[in-house]
Parts: structure tokens; C-alpha cells; sequence
């Protein structure tokens, strides 16, 4: 991307879970555990560029990533993106990267997602055509 | 006003006004990914928890008859917290 690091957004959220890092694991790899947290429909081919893609409900956005990084039980890479955004768009597939890794704590584990690459400047904004909004909806998109 | 604070660009397209926000898109596409991690982040943990609770208890710990805990997860709605800009419909129509 031609932006510099300094003008991306990042979100950074950590949880701690009382199961193992390999069953944390397996939410992120396998469809049929996946679709009990995330969506509801899941197309995981969980090797580097492999399809990372999920349905979020059925009217609504559909996640188009793939796997960049995978080292098991420990750390996750894939990009994310809504895949009906145009390329060149805010969140295109493709455009970010979600990094989450693993730690052994306590019996269970800490989780540390880092969502990255996220526009973060209004001038990126303007750039890259941001979403739109349509007639009447801006006020209360807005409120 | 909005277009004259140079908050919001208004474009034409067919009979629609499409509106194209600068900062506050942004804050909003923030605010939605942010909710919406904190959401399926939560799910995940619970589900997580209850698979090893699942996988650790001797089969016969249940009761006859006694259903298994249930977790409902608090709904989250893309469209409520952001009804039109973050994503497009599925169908272009």
C-alpha cells in the first residue's frame, strides 16, 4: 500500500479464555467451530493463502480474507475485508490484517487480536472514496 | 451546511443523493470493527470454555434428562450500529 504505517488505524483487544490454546485454535481453523462464534457460514482453508471467508448473518457482510501466517496454537495471521467493497475502497479484501496470537496463561489462555491497516486519515479517506451514505440516512448515521 | 463545513461531499447518482463523510466515516468504521471484535471475541471465549467443559466432564456428570447449559450471546447488529456505509448489500441491485 502506498500509506505510510503512520497514518493506519489499529484496534487491539485482548481476552482471556479458560480453555487450551489448541481449542482456541480450532475456532479460528475449522468451519463447523467457527460458525458458533463468528458467522454463519464459514469457507476456511486454513494454509498460507488459503480462503478465510465468512457469512456474518445472512443479510449482512460477508468477510473475503485468506490465511497469510500460521503457526498452530500460537499465532494467526489472515487479511480481512468486505467483500463486496471495490478494490481501492476502505476495507477491500485484502486491505487488512488481523494478527491474533496465543499465550499459554493460567491454565488457559490470553488471546491478542490487532486488527491493522485500518484508514485513519481524512485525507486517506477522501482519497479512497469512503463508504456512502444514502439520502436520509446520514443524520442518524451521523447521531 | 454539512457540505459547507466540508464534513460531507454530495455526488449525484441517478435519483439518489450519495453522501461521502470524511472523519466521521471513519470514526464509525473504528467504532463498528471495534463492537464488532468485542462481540465475537466474547462468543468465542464462551464457546471455547464450554467445549473444554464439554470435553473434560465424565459422560455420565449430566443428570438423566438435564439439558446442557445454553449460551445466548448478546445479538450484534452490523446494520444497527452502521446501517449503510460499511458495507454493501449483497445484491447490487
Amino acid at each position: 500500500m502506498s500509506e505510510s504505517p503512520a497514518t493506519l488505524h489499529i484496534i487491539e483487544q485482548r481476552v482471556h479464555i479458560s480453555a487450551s490454546p489448541a481449542t482456541v485454535w480450532s475456532l479460528w481453523t475449522e468451519p463447523s467451530r467457527m460458525v458458533e462464534w463468528w458467522g454463519t457460514e464459514a469457507q476456511l482453508d486454513p494454509r498460507p493463502e488459503g480462503t478465510f471467508r465468512v457469512v456474518m448473518e445472512p443479510a449482512g457482510p460477508v468477510m473475503s480474507g485468506a490465511y497469510v501466517s500460521l503457526e498452530p496454537f500460537t499465532r494467526l495471521v489472515f487479511s480481512f475485508g468486505w467483500e463486496a467493497n471495490a478494490p481501492g475502497e476502505p476495507l477491500a479484501p485484502g486491505s487488512t490484517m488481523v494478527e491474533v496470537t496465543l499465550t499459554p496463561a493460567g491454565g488457559g489462555t490470553d488471546l491478542l487480536l490487532v486488527h491493522r491497516q485500518l484508514p485513519a486519515t481524512h485525507a486517506d479517506a477522501h482519497a479512497q472514496g469512503w463508504a456512502l451514505f444514502v439520502g436520509q440516512r446520514l443524520p442518524a448515521a451521523l447521531g | 451546511m454539512l457540505c459547507d463545513a466540508g464534513l460531507v461531499t454530495v455526488r449525484a447518482d441517478g435519483n439518489r443523493r450519495m453522501y461521502r463523510t470524511r472523519a466521521e466515516g471513519l470514526a464509525d468504521m473504528w467504532r463498528y470493527l471495534d463492537e464488532m471484535w468485542t462481540d465475537r471475541l466474547g462468543r468465542l471465549k464462551a464457546v471455547a470454555e464450554r467445549a473444554e467443559l464439554t470435553a473434560a466432564a465424565p459422560a455420565d456428570s449430566s443428570p438423566a434428562g438435564s439439558a446442557p447449559p445454553v449460551f445466548s450471546p448478546p445479538v450484534f447488529s452490523p446494520s444497527a450500529v452502521f446501517p449503510s456505509a460499511l458495507f454493501r448489500p449483497k445484491d447490487p441491485s
